[in-house]
């Protein structure tokens, strides 16, 4: 099992020269397993390039068939929806699956379609046929993979970590997810046991964000759940538009400097094996 | 007067080593006049960076004016992360044109709302308020006039003419040709056909965009497609560099200002497109600039040799 990175910036894309090296795209993470069958995690700016690049296999002849894992629907996490290109070739399938709320996942999605907002008017518009289920703390699975997800607090709602496990490998996602001030929350610390690699946001760095309540995790925090998790490695993602490539590279450096855990810093384009 | 460049890309930001150059944020545009009164245009993710630019030169307090064309998401997503909204000293207005529906504040505390960005509408420490405008009534926000004008886009944009310190220019974003196709509120997958009531309002549409931008200094236009790209998608609602020479021409405009650029267009075939068109401009006496991110144009004088961009 590999991810592949298309997006990693939190909260909005940043185009920008001093953030080539990170890319600026938001959240979408691509999961292969060894077979070549796919996953994508989220469907922020990133997923716009990653759905042209199907479009070269199945994809364009309307003959593909992709899940989804939403981690929440901040637009950072969805906003590339409606620019993505397999979603408009009848015949695709595109199964979405996201965190359950007090309003229909559907609905949610459907409104990023409403007609003030976007040429599109419905997502019942698109040509592929999309199923959006909402799911709280559930197991099942997806061809290959064997998919876990817990509910947890988020921003002013609920999002949700994902566990996939495939190719006898483990990666745990948590890129929306609020601990309690100082500390993590210990049944996030439970899911996550064990896993080959935890991918944790991180707005580091970003005191003025988490100040305005934007949610998010602290460095301190990713670490914290990393060791209390006993992880295989920790993959830093969820960049705040804030930090450019070189404050990116100073806070791997303190990282690596307080743990003795492995720990990258996800970056676009980059793959990355489990 | 002048105007900054923050945003210049249509649809969604490309964060990409390939439009690093022209820019790769969405629509926002930045107009002072030399008393320093400001007026914003369009909120695309191109706010963000103006907002970080006004918290690092202490700029952040007053009443910041935006002005939207129209609501679509490449033309909003900075307001939430827009720095002075998380200022009590700031205040933000917002003018845009009514909903047929909802009042304007409804329709965007419906967007700006908790299930898509960590902050809602309620959340900010500076108020908001909202203006509706209307097409051909002007209002005075600080010491600029602005006329708005109809665009032929899907659900409506309104253009916006902007006078200050003797000189003018237009913003007219985004809007389809006047031809083709009528754009109302309804999903188009392909070209409808038109009847005399529809082109009889295509050409009321272009006569109320010629009569508004007639004799402004500058224009910035909507030139999302070149016109192969155009041929193959007429009914999403952008125009092309010669559909804009077109318009412009003979009308007593002295610069156009290619922008909205589309999101496959690089930097390689922007700099081609900028090469193209500064030259088919000469031939009608256009000055064409393809606009990019940081670029600051003087408006009322030509500063071809002066002009610079921001770092």
């Amino acid at each position: 099992m590999k991810l592949r990175f298309w997006g990693v910036r939190g909260f909005y894309p940043i185009a920008s020269a001093a953030t080539q090296q990170f890319g600026g795209n938001t959240a979408a993470i691509e999961i292969q397993g060894a077979s070549g069958a796919r996953l994508l995690v989220d469907l922020g700016t990133g997923a716009i390039p990653f759905g042209r690049a199907l479009m070269g296999q199945e994809f364009g002849r309307g003959q593909g068939h992709l899940s989804v894992l939403l981690t929440h629907t901040h637009l950072d996490h969805t906003a590339g929806l409606p620019f993505f290109v397999p979603a408009f070739v009848p015949g695709n399938r595109i199964d979405i699956y996201g965190a359950a709320s007090v309003l229909s996942l559907r609905g949610v999605l459907d409104d990023l379609f409403d007609s003030h907002v976007c040429p599109i008017n419905s997502i019942e518009n698109l040509s592929a046929t999309l199923t959006i289920s909402d799911v709280c703390d559930r197991r099942f699975s997806v061809g290959e993979f064997g998919i876990s997800q817990l509910c947890v607090p988020h921003g002013h709602g609920s999002g949700a970590a994902w566990r996939v496990r495939a190719d006898g490998r483990d990666v745990v996602l948590m890129t929306g997810i609020d601990h309690p001030n100082g500390t993590i929350l210990q049944r996030a610390a439970e899911f996550a046991r064990g896993a080959d690699l935890l991918l944790h946001d991180c707005t580091w760095k970003a005191p003025n964000e988490l100040k305005l309540r934007w949610g998010g995790s602290t460095l301190g925090q990713a670490l914290q759940m990393a060791k209390a998790a006993q992880v295989g490695r920790l993959c830093l993602t969820h960049h705040a538009p804030g930090c450019d490539d070189a404050s990116i590279r100073a806070m791997l450096t303190e990282a690596q400097r307080t743990t003795d855990i492995e720990v990258c810093a996800a970056a676009e384009g980059d793959e990355c094996p489990v | 007067m002048e105007v900054t460049f923050w945003g210049v890309r249509g649809s969604y930001p490309t964060p990409a080593p390939e439009t690093v150059r022209y820019g790769g944020n969405t629509s926002c545009v930045e107009v002072r006049a030399l008393s320093g009164d400001r007026l914003v245009v369009d909120a695309g993710t191109g706010l963000t960076r103006l907002g970080d630019f006004l918290a690092n030169s202490d700029q952040l307090a007053g009443t910041h004016h935006i002005l939207l064309s129209h609501l679509h998401w490449d033309h909003i997503q900075g307001l939430p992360f827009f720095a002075p909204a998380y200022d009590p000293r700031a205040r933000i207005s917002i003018h845009a044109m009514p909903d047929t529906a909802k009042p304007l504040a409804k329709v965007l505390a419906g967007v700006a709302r908790h299930e898509f960005f960590p902050a809602a509408l309620d959340d900010f420490a500076a108020p908001f308020d909202f203006h509706e405008v209307m097409a051909n009534q002007q209002f005075a926000p600080q010491t600029f006039r602005v006329m708005p004008f109809r665009l032929n886009h899907p659900s409506g944009a309104m253009g916006y003419r902007i006078d200050a310190d003797g000189t003018s220019c237009a913003y007219v974003c985004d809007t389809a040709p006047f031809t083709e196709v009528l754009h109302k509120r309804h999903f188009l997958r392909g070209l409808e056909p038109l009847d005399d009531k529809d082109r009889q309002e295509l050409q009321a549409l272009r006569d109320g965009v010629v009569k508004v931008i007639t004799d402004c200094d500058t224009v910035i236009y909507d030139t999302h497609f070149l016109p192969e790209e155009y041929a193959k998608f007429p009914h999403f609602g952008h125009s092309t560099p010669d559909q804009a020479l077109a318009l412009c021409t003979g009308i007593g405009i002295r610069q156009l200002v290619l922008y909205h650029h589309a999101p496959n267009h690089d930097d390689a075939i922007l700099d081609q497109m900028a090469n193209v068109y500064a030259n088919l401009g000469q031939q009608v006496g256009l000055q064409v600039v393809t606009a990019r991110e940081g670029l600051v144009l003087q408006v009322g004088a030509d500063d071809a040799g002066t002009r610079r961009v921001r770092p």
